[in-house]
């Protein structure tokens, strides 16, 4: 159409400098990452994989990249463990009541993270668990519970609700009903919310920089205090490892769990 | 040949894993009572509530400590008053970092709402599955690679010795120092904003009909015309949807000041970290914090109300 | 429940040989499903209302009626899905009260056919075996069989999204039946398919139920699958049944209105039976038209089936016991017969005449409807 092809190209050209804004920085990180010199220099001098190899000798970095994986195991253990059953649980409650409960779990999103992670401060000072790293995975995975419980929902819900019914009619009775019809149609979307959980935990920096101490830093934390003095190539090779991380996560979220019919399904008018 | 048999038979050889699943169905029997059955579901929610129950009494906690005055030399808290608020309410400091932080806040969501409606247009109408596929990974692995990676990348993009001096120098410009200053920061926030926009508005541009636009068309109207006039309306609510929540995303920004800023452009964020720890007194922060929380509720919603507002018309 | 006072049965019914097997239909016969006085309120919709039936055991019986007249819950409440307010369901003469869906031995095809996506073929079919525990070399020669019951029998090994609607439709038979259950429920599984598709199936249940004899209880909206399929049909409407009997016994002689407009595309006129001379005639405005001798006096309806009547040229000697002319408004070939409007003096009436050497009609032409007293049945008025 004539009037079509004028808006196009105007939208291209945002998009495209949408692009550029988006990635630039993270690929900029990459180029950083392999590049030699105690800074960061556009363009690099040169190519080296020796950060990378930095990162597993240096006592420090090495430690911090543990206490990352620590860290956001123990949140996946908590969404796995709290909102799995939930969300399996949640379409066979009322729709008002399935409201709430969906709003009363995105709590930790809907504060702002700042002041969540304070408020985790306080209580953990309470409880007498401050400094101790799985009270900082628990935290993130309440934060980040949303998550977890999302992809399920939305696995589920492409479902054919006869299902169970069906089950029922062939003889299954309720356990029965869970364990082989129920638990392997959830199993992707369980799957997706654990790497998505997963990854956001591992790449936390707001709640890590409260609740840890210099003892126990998480990667991001150690990062940003070595961002401090100055912005060298070997931060980007730990940086680099976050890309590596969420581009992988991305990849396979996307084969497994749905999201571009998820983003893009037309709903039925 | 009518009724059929039914065959309940157990033969005697039968794998293990059929044991497990029948002592489970044997535990449901006893555990369970026939009532049971309408609370099982909300069994299994209750721990998760509990759960965020822990955020929620950390919050309560904040709120309880912001109410008392607090003795900064001795460490010490005082008695119940409303003293830390009116003090960082009339704190030269506080008074900056919160205009600041709404005015930035405010800017970052409109352009971030402005970008991603193109964006999401795009997105859903690009024929070509690999663009689409593209579109996304733009959009969210920055997001997924973490706070620190984005801003580190903005550091080194930015910085002295990075592609932008670099890319002044060949056009002849002199190097725009942004490290530090609102420019920076509002890259960052940005860029961190665009997801959360794109996720809300694409299901309304999905809904979009291109009939609308192609009738538009035939009867006239130039593209920026019909852009305006059968596209934007169309897409009020969620735009304003997508605004609030970038809105308050933007509010709670630390990352992008503290690290881009460099502590120069403080957001009501770092002041609250500045007041809990570095100064040393929590009450100060928490009250911050119960602010900030009050203000993006309130703002959010304002928001929202505001995205029903139909806009007048003029008659014709 | 099948006989209500005042239908007749008009002569010419026992010259078809649609009656169903006098062996099957002895009252001694078996009761499969009994309901009795079973009611269901949805908030405060009476989705059931004092409903009571019992289906044979080796019958297909059908619930027919229009959306929301309460027979997929009927089906439902069969099943175990839902809980019956009041009354008692029994199968084979046990109390369902209190029997979960699972334990009560019968299968159930829905409309969605639920079949399970993340199992192939085989296994959805296996499964209902394996839930009852029996051995990988029974199951694999059940599966085989049922497979080839359904006439599908190499597709084991495929997904189910790689099965068409067709086989789609035979797997959920094939998974229903593999345990030759001895109550099979249909919740309209027919309804989505095109029209085709829906004809071999229509012939498919009729052939499986033919062979296994198994106990089927049918729900669906569409008449003509009704009559072809079932042994007898319940209609239903707004939570209770108007009429249960065979297919013939309710088109040809329907309780009430709603059931005569139901099935198949009649006219009805409102009018009232009283004698002159010594024959039965029905009134109405002006016009007087000779009915069957068995009809009572009183207010009632008279029913016009387009099959019924016959088309004579203009100024043709009638013979028969009616004849009313009037013009042709519309005429057309549909492919079985020939369908044709006619205004008469007081009313239109439709006419559709299968013989292929009947008389060429167009429109404007004058005709003469006609039919014999037995050939329209009289509905009673209901006492208020």
């Amino acid at each position: 159409m004539r009037s079509m092809r004028l808006t196009v190209p105007v939208r291209n050209l945002v998009t495209a400098g949408g692009v550029v804004l988006l990635v630039g920085p993270t690929l900029v990180v990459l180029i950083a990452s392999v590049s030699v010199g105690r800074q960061i220099v556009f363009p690099p001098h040169g190519f080296t994989l020796d950060w990378y190899g930095q990162i597993v000798r240096d006592g420090p970095t090495w430690n911090a990249l543990l206490h990352s994986f620590h860290v956001a195991l123990v949140a996946v253990a908590v969404g796995l463990l709290f909102g799995v059953p939930a969300a399996f649980a949640l379409p066979k409650i009322g729709i008002g009541k399935r409201f709430v409960v969906i709003l009363a779990l995105s709590l930790g999103l809907s504060t702002p993270i700042i002041v969540s992670a304070f408020s985790f401060f306080e209580i953990f000072a309470q409880l007498g668990v401050y400094e101790h790293l799985t009270a900082v995975g628990v935290a993130i995975g309440i934060v980040n519970l949303p998550f977890m419980v999302w992809p399920i929902l939305s696995a589920m819900e492409d479902q054919d609700p006869e299902l169970p019914a069906a089950a029922a009619t062939l003889g299954a009775d309720p356990v029965e009903e869970f364990i082989f019809v129920r638990l392997p149609l959830m199993t992707p979307g369980i799957v997706t919310g654990a790497i998505i959980v997963f990854v956001l935990s591992i790449t936390d920096f707001v709640i890590s920089q409260v609740l840890t101490t210099s003892a126990n830093q998480t990667l991001p934390v150690f990062i940003y205090s070595g961002l401090r003095t100055s912005i060298s190539p070997g931060l980007g090779a730990a940086s680099a490892l976050f890309i590596a991380i969420a581009t992988l996560v991305f990849v396979v979220v996307l084969r497994i769990g749905g999201v571009e019919r998820f983003l893009l399904r037309r709903s039925s008018s | 040949m009518h009724t059929s048999q039914v065959a309940i038979g157990r033969p005697p050889r039968v794998p293990f894993g059929w044991h497990v699943v029948d002592g489970l169905i044997s535990l449901r029997r006893s555990a369970v009572g026939r009532n049971v059955g309408k609370a099982a579901p909300l069994l299994l929610i209750v721990p998760a509530l509990a759960l965020v129950g822990v955020l929620a009494s950390g919050i309560g906690f904040l709120t309880w400590a912001s109410l008392h005055s607090y003795d900064t030399f001795l460490g010490l808290q005082g008695e119940f008053s409303f003293g830390e608020y009116s003090a960082i309410i009339h704190d030269r400091q506080f008074q900056t970092d919160l205009v600041r932080t709404i005015s930035m806040a405010s800017i970052t969501a409109v352009i971030a709402v402005l970008l991603a409606i193109p964006f999401s247009l795009v997105m859903a109408r690009s024929r070509r599955r690999w663009m689409r596929l593209a579109l996304m990974v733009v959009i969210f692995v920055p997001y997924l690679t973490g706070d620190i990676t984005r801003t580190f990348g903005w550091l080194a993009v930015l910085g002295p010795r990075g592609p932008l001096t670099w890319l002044c120098e060949r056009i002849g410009v002199t190097p725009p120092d942004l490290i530090g200053t609102l420019w920076a920061i509002g890259l960052g926030t940005v860029q961190v904003l665009f997801p959360a926009a794109v996720v809300i508005l694409l299901p309304a541009v999905l809904r979009l009909d291109p009939e609308l636009e192609h009738a538009a068309g035939t009867l006239g109207a130039r593209p920026s015309r019909t852009f305006l006039h059968v596209i934007l309306p169309q897409l009020q609510i969620a735009a304003f949807g997508a605004l609030a929540a970038c809105w308050a995303l933007a509010m709670g920004d630390f990352a992008d000041p503290q690290i881009l800023g460099q502590g120069l452009k403080d957001y009501l964020a770092n002041f609250l970290q500045n007041r809990y720890l570095a100064i040393g007194n929590p009450p100060q922060g928490a009250a911050t914090g119960v602010i900030l929380i009050g203000l993006v509720t309130l703002g959010a919603g304002l928001i929202l109300v505001l995205g029903r507002v139909r806009v007048r018309r003029r008659p014709l | 429940m099948s006989d209500t006072a005042g239908i007749l049965v008009g002569e010419d019914e026992a010259s078809v040989g649609l009656l169903p097997d006098p062996g099957r239909m002895n009252t001694e016969a078996k009761t499969m499903v009994e309901l009795r006085a079973v009611s269901k309120t949805f908030g405060d919709v009476a989705a059931l209302d004092d409903v009571s039936l019992s289906v044979r055991d080796g019958e297909f019986f059908t619930l027919l009626g229009p959306s929301g007249s309460g027979k997929t819950t009927v089906l439902r409440i069969v099943a175990g899905l839902i809980e019956p307010d009041g009354g008692e369901v029994l199968i084979a003469g046990a109390s369902m009260r209190g029997v979960p869906t699972f334990e009560r031995e019968l299968a159930v095809v829905f409309q969605s056919l639920a079949l399970f996506p993340h199992m192939s073929v085989a296994e959805n079919i296996a499964f209902s075996l394996r839930m009852r525990r029996r051995s990988r070399v029974d199951i694999a020669a059940a599966v085989r069989e049922v497979l080839e019951l359904v006439q599908l029998p190499d597709i084991g090994n495929r997904a189910i999204t790689e099965l068409s609607g067709g086989q789609r439709q035979r797997v959920a038979l094939a998974r229903s039946l593999v345990y030759k259950p001895r109550l099979l429920l249909l919740d309209e599984p027919l309804s989505a398919l095109d029209r085709r598709l829906r004809e071999d199936m229509q012939l498919e249940l009729t052939r499986l139920h033919r062979e296994l004899g198994v106990t089927i209880i049918n729900v669906t909206h569409d008449q003509h699958e009704a009559l072809f399929v079932s042994d007898r049909v319940a209609l239903m409407d707004a939570g209770k049944i108007v009429q249960v009997g065979h297919g013939r016994e309710i088109y040809d002689r329907p309780a009430t209105e709603f059931v005569a407009a139901f099935l198949g595309d009649p006219v009805l006129l409102v009018g009232e039976v009283t004698s002159v001379d010594e024959r039965r005639v029905f009134r109405t405005g002006s016009l007087r038209l000779q009915v069957d001798a068995g009809a009572p006096d009183g207010p009632a309806t008279l029913l016009l089936r387009p099959e019924r009547l016959r088309l004579l040229p203009d100024g043709a000697t009638s013979l028969f016991d009616n004849t009313l002319p009037g013009e042709v408004v519309f005429a057309a070939f549909d492919g079985t017969g020939i369908f044709v409007q006619v205004e008469l003096e007081s009313f239109t009436v439709s006419v559709h005449t299968t013989m292929r050497d009947t008389l060429e009609v167009a429109i404007g032409d004058r005709v003469q409807v006609a039919w014999n007293a037995g050939e329209a049945a009289v509905i009673p008025k209901e006492p208020a």
